[in-house]
This record gives structure tokens, C-alpha cells and sequence, in this order.
């Protein structure tokens, strides 16, 4: 019965298939690079590109002091204090929502949802406008990126404490409860937003998300929180792609269902409220950022989840460059351009590589 | 290997349905039926045996082992499962269906190579899994159990809704598999393919056991009609006999 030249023809198969997979991931590779330095270079005030150069050799531990460079102070605070936080921030908020959105869709099973559905946004918005609405300080300047991640985690666990039925995470009803909570607390916001008109202002860019006023120690604290959770999704992906057969055929294949649905929530929970409490709400990454990457490498997790990341971290980065320099001197939000660009960009490659990918 | 199900008692939470006293045992490379109407418990039964379903009391055994006090990896390195809903993963390749089933298996590159062999898929391993036609995907799927590479594969009505070549190869499949030593219980909603095709067989009437054992022995035309509420009749094929429902209305003529 079995047939080996079929074998044989298969396997070849698998080569090819594996050197294409390799090529797209370096190309993917390349434009992350490309677009890093290339954001480096651009910026509100002009800093000659030798500058940037011996900036970014005197960083590099140990070879920075080998050479003894010497530049303007004022270029370099631009670069170090400026330019680089936003560009690090961009990358790994751009990788998280990517990330989350794979891991999202793939426990419900539902390509239009989006990390954001399970409660973090709506959370971490009620907590930045109670701080604005109340004045809070506590935290100093950080005061509303921590009243967001708190108030964040605190929203997404009353979903989840809803949602377990009889010692189960249900998948439809964690998605009701987060959609119907959603509504409430953003009745809530939309109240105190009403009730003052002062905070309609001051609340316009964190909804729609900013990255350009990021600080380091923001950056410190949130980074390893974002990395860890994205290395561990990828660790677990087997069994996200269980998960995405159905509880039914996941648990028939050996996975602990129970327990890998509740560790991938807990691991987007934190990572995309760590994200979303320094970033504000940046929209469209989390939800299109999982289809290109599956358009282009099939429906494997193996291969969405990294790619995920690398293509959110380069659009976040495309946008956050078209965000600072398309109207300067003004910034404008991040969130207005991620959606503008990345559409046209998502049809495009859904219209040309889809291929009945997407019909039932 | 032998499974061994004794006083299996289930009930559906929140529901009137339960299963009562199921007892039967199946040995190792045997096809074991379970058959029945709709609703009287067929495919719950299928889904206790690999603990998706808890059951409340009794005792399944594999080779003596309770499955109670193993862990799900370990139950999926004994059980495999072909479900009766295809499941629509998003952009899946074939292949990559296979490597999911897969899970529980250590080396599982050569236990995928030797499913997609075994049920003549390799030539679709790379193709989109939503592509494929209705048969093929239950193909796939049954390839799916056999990459596994479990002793126990648990089919939940694996000819339904396929064409007659592929329910053949469903079938050739199965006989593969009994001759290589694998336990095979299915879902039939065929009488034909529960008295041809399996060693042994129980027929249940809302979630109680009507008969077990041969199908040879067992079935005929009064257990039956019992079991699914119409008269049968009995007749000779070059395969051996076979029961044919008689719809009501022709039973007026025939009379």
C-alpha cells in the first residue's frame, strides 16, 4: 500500500517548500533592518548621517570608548533620548500586538478578533481617564501608564472569573463577556469624557495611540515583560495550533486544554497591556498584522508567530516614521496612520495571494 | 491493545441524556461498532473513551491500566480520534493537520510520512487543508489518527457523507489497520459495514445497551427494528446477508 516514489516526491516537496519559507523569512529579515536604520536617520530636527554613525558606534559597549568620537551633546540626546526609544518601543509594540492577535484568533478560532476584545483596551482606558479626570499623581509621570496596566489586568481578570464554567474557559462566552464588559466600561469613559470637556483632549492621543513620548524606564520595566511572553507563546505554539482544531480534537491529541487556553491568555493579557499602557491604543496591528503573516506562511503557528512579530514590529516602525515626519512639526497619533496604511496594504496582499484561502 | 469498558455511566450537564450501564470489551486488532439512532448516545460514548467527556461512574481500562489516573498526553499515545465534524483551522496546510495530530508522538516527522503513505494523501500534503473537498478532508482527518500513531483509533461515523470510492478507501484503511494490529471502534450509521466489517459490535437505544457482541450473532431483523424504530428485511448477497430498512409506505403494499 504505500507507495515510496510518492514519498520521494513528497519530501522534495518539503525541500522546496522549506528553502521558499526561508527566503520570505529572510526577506521579512532584511526590511526589519532596513526600516530600523532608516528611521534612525529621520526625525523633526536634522542630524548629519556621520553623526548618527559615531553616535551609534560610541554605544556599542566597549568598541564606543576604543575610538574616542567626539559629538555635538544636543545630537546626541536627540538620538539616544529621542529617536531610539521610539524606535525600540515601536518594534516590540509592534511584535506584541502581532503577536497577541495570532494567539487571539487562534483560541477563538475567529479571524476577526483582536487581543483588545478580551477586555485590555477598554481597562486601560478607564484607567488613563480616571487619572486625567481625578488628577492623579501618585506615579508621578508614569502615574497613567501604571493606572492602565492595573486597570487593564483588572478588567481582563473579571472576564476570565466570568467565564469559567464548571472549571472550562469557554471561548464564545469569554469572547461575550469581554465584548459586553467592553461596552460597559467604555460607558463609564465615554461619561467622564461628556461630564469635562478639558479630558476629551487630553484622552484624543492616547486613544488612538502614541509612541513618540516613550520614556527608557518605561521601556526597561515593559520590555521583558513583552519578550517573555512572546517567547513562551512561540515555545507553546503545538499547542496553539491544537487549540485552533477545537477543544474536542485538541484534547484527543493530548493537549492539557484547560491549562494552555488560560497560560496563552494570561501571556497576551500582560504582554499587550504592558504594550498598550505606554503606547495608548494602537488599533489594526492586532487584528490584520496574523493574516498577512498567515497569507504568506500558511496557518502554522510555527511560522505565524514569529513572522507575526517581525512584520508588526516593521509596519509599527513604517508608521510610526510616516506619524512623525507627514505633517511635521505636528506628530500625529499612530493609530490614524496603522489603519490608513496598512489596509490598502492588507487588500493588496489578500487579492493576490489569498487564493481561496479565505472562502468556506 | 484491549479496551475495556465496564458499568460506563454518563450524564450530559444541565441534560435529561445519560448513558447507563455500557459494559464491552474490544481486543487488540479487532473493529469494534458502535451503532444506534440518532441521539442515543453513539458519539458520547466515543468521547468518554478518550476523557473529552467525564463520565460519573464504572471503569475504562486499557490493557488493565485505568484511564482515570493518566495524564491527556498520556491517553493520546493510546487513543487517537476521527471526529465527525471536520474542524476548519485558519490557512492549514494538509501536512500541517497531520503534524497537530501528532502532538503526543516523539519523532513525528516519520509518523506523518507514514500516515500520508498509508491513506495515499502525500500527493496533497502541501495543498490548503480548506480546499479540499468534503471526502478528502475526512481523508485527511483519518490520516490525521494515524499519524498519532496510537493502538487505539476511535472513528465517529468515518463513511458518512463520503462517495462510494471513498468510502472504500475508508474501509481499506480500516482493514490496514486491523492487519497491522491497531483497535479500531467506530460510529456506524451502515448497518452493512457493522455486520461485514467489524469482529464485534453493541447497539444502543437511548444511552442503554440493546446488544453486544458478533454482529453475525446479534444482528437480525427483530433487534434491529428496536433499535431504530422501522421493520427490516433480511436478504443474500454474494457478501454474506444483508438487512434492508422497509419504508412505511411500501409495507402498505406489501401487505
Amino acid at each position: 500500500m504505500i507507495k515510496f516514489g510518492k514519498i520521494y516526491s513528497s519530501l522534495t516537496r518539503l525541500q522546496r517548500k522549506k528553502s521558499l519559507i526561508k527566503t520570505r523569512f529572510s526577506i521579512l529579515i532584511v526590511l526589519l533592518f532596513l526600516s530600523t536604520i532608516f528611521s534612525i536617520f529621520l526625525g523633526a530636527v536634522y542630524v548629519p548621517i556621520p553623526t548618527i554613525l559615531k553616535i551609534v558606534v560610541i554605544q556599542i559597549p566597549f568598541l564606543g570608548g576604543f575610538f574616542h568620537l567626539s559629538v555635538n551633546p544636543i545630537n546626541y540626546e536627540i538620538v539616544t533620548v529621542l529617536r531610539e526609544p521610539t524606535i525600540v518601543a515601536a518594534l516590540f509594540i509592534g511584535a506584541t500586538l502581532g503577536v497577541g492577535g495570532t494567539i487571539i484568533q487562534s483560541i477563538f478560532r475567529n479571524p476577526i478578533t483582536e487581543p483588545y476584545i478580551i477586555g485590555i483596551s477598554s481597562g486601560a482606558t478607564l484607567g488613563v481617564v480616571l487619572v486625567l479626570a481625578l488628577g492623579i499623581t501618585i506615579f508621578g509621570i508614569y502615574t497613567e501608564s501604571i493606572f492602565a496596566f492595573i486597570f487593564s489586568m483588572a478588567i481582563v481578570s473579571i472576564v476570565f472569573m466570568v467565564s469559567i464554567r464548571s472549571g472550562q474557559i469557554s471561548g464564545l462566552f469569554l469572547l461575550l463577556t469581554g465584548i459586553a464588559l467592553s461596552y460597559f466600561v467604555s460607558s463609564i469613559v465615554a461619561f467622564l469624557l461628556f461630564s469635562n470637556i478639558r479630558l476629551q483632549n487630553e484622552a484624543f492621543f492616547w486613544l488612538l495611540g502614541s509612541i513618540g513620548l516613550i520614556t527608557i524606564p518605561e521601556l526597561i520595566i515593559t520590555i521583558p515583560v513583552m519578550a517573555i511572553c512572546m517567547i513562551l507563546s512561540f515555545i507553546f505554539y503545538k499547542e496553539l495550533n491544537a487549540l485552533q482544531m477545537g477543544d474536542e480534537y485538541a484534547r484527543s491529541v493530548g493537549v492539557n486544554v484547560n491549562f494552555s487556553k488560560g497560560m496563552f491568555l494570561i501571556l497576551t493579557a500582560l504582554s499587550v497591556s504592558a504594550a498598550v499602557s505606554i503606547s495608548g491604543l494602537i488599533g489594526f496591528v492586532g487584528l490584520i498584522i496574523p493574516h498577512i503573516s498567515r497569507l504568506i506562511f500558511g496557518g502554522s503557528n510555527k511560522l505565524v508567530i514569529p513572522s507575526s512579530a517581525i512584520i508588526g514590529a516593521t509596519f509599527l516602525l513604517i508608521c510610526n516614521d510616516i506619524a512623525r515626519d507627514i505633517a511635521r512639526p505636528e506628530i500625529l497619533p499612530i493609530g490614524i496612520v496603522t489603519g490608513l496604511l496598512g489596509v490598502p496594504i492588507f487588500v493588496m496582499l489578500m487579492m493576490r495571494i489569498a487564493r481561496g484561502a479565505y472562502e468556506t | 491493545m484491549k479496551l475495556e469498558v465496564q458499568n460506563l455511566r454518563f450524564s450530559r450537564t444541565g441534560g435529561t441524556f445519560s448513558l447507563k450501564d455500557i459494559s464491552f470489551s474490544v481486543e487488540k486488532g479487532t473493529v469494534f461498532g458502535i451503532g444506534g439512532e440518532n441521539g442515543s448516545g453513539k458519539s458520547s460514548l466515543l468521547k468518554v473513551l478518550f476523557r473529552h467527556l467525564e463520565y460519573e461512574s464504572g471503569s475504562i481500562r486499557i490493557d488493565g491500566t485505568d484511564i482515570t489516573n493518566l495524564r491527556q498526553r498520556e491517553i493520546a499515545r493510546m487513543i487517537a480520534y476521527v471526529p465527525q465534524e471536520t474542524p476548519l483551522p485558519m490557512n492549514m496546510k494538509v501536512r500541517d493537520i497531520l503534524e497537530i495530530a501528532s502532538y503526543s508522538v516523539e519523532g513525528n516527522d516519520r509518523a506523518v510520512d507514514r500516515a500520508e503513505a498509508i491513506c495515499g494523501i502525500s500527493e496533497f500534503s502541501n495543498r490548503d487543508f480548506s480546499s479540499l473537498s468534503g471526502g478528502e478532508k475526512r481523508i485527511v482527518m483519518f490520516a490525521a489518527a494515524v499519524a498519532q500513531d496510537s493502538d487505539i483509533i476511535l472513528m465517529d461515523e468515518p463513511t458518512t457523507f463520503l462517495d462510494v470510492e471513498k468510502r472504500m478507501r475508508v474501509l481499506s484503511i480500516i482493514h490496514h489497520l486491523k492487519e497491522t494490529g491497531k483497535t479500531l471502534i467506530g460510529v456506524f450509521h451502515e448497518i452493512e459495514i457493522l455486520n461485514e466489517h467489524c469482529d464485534s459490535m453493541i447497539l444502543l437505544k437511548d444511552g442503554l445497551p440493546l446488544t453486544y457482541g458478533n454482529p453475525r450473532e446479534k444482528i437480525n431483523e427483530e433487534i434491529l427494528s428496536k433499535a431504530f424504530n422501522v421493520e427490516f428485511t433480511k436478504y443474500e448477497t454474494p457478501f454474506g446477508i444483508r438487512y434492508e430498512p422497509i419504508p412505511p409506505f411500501k409495507r402498505r403494499f406489501q401487505s
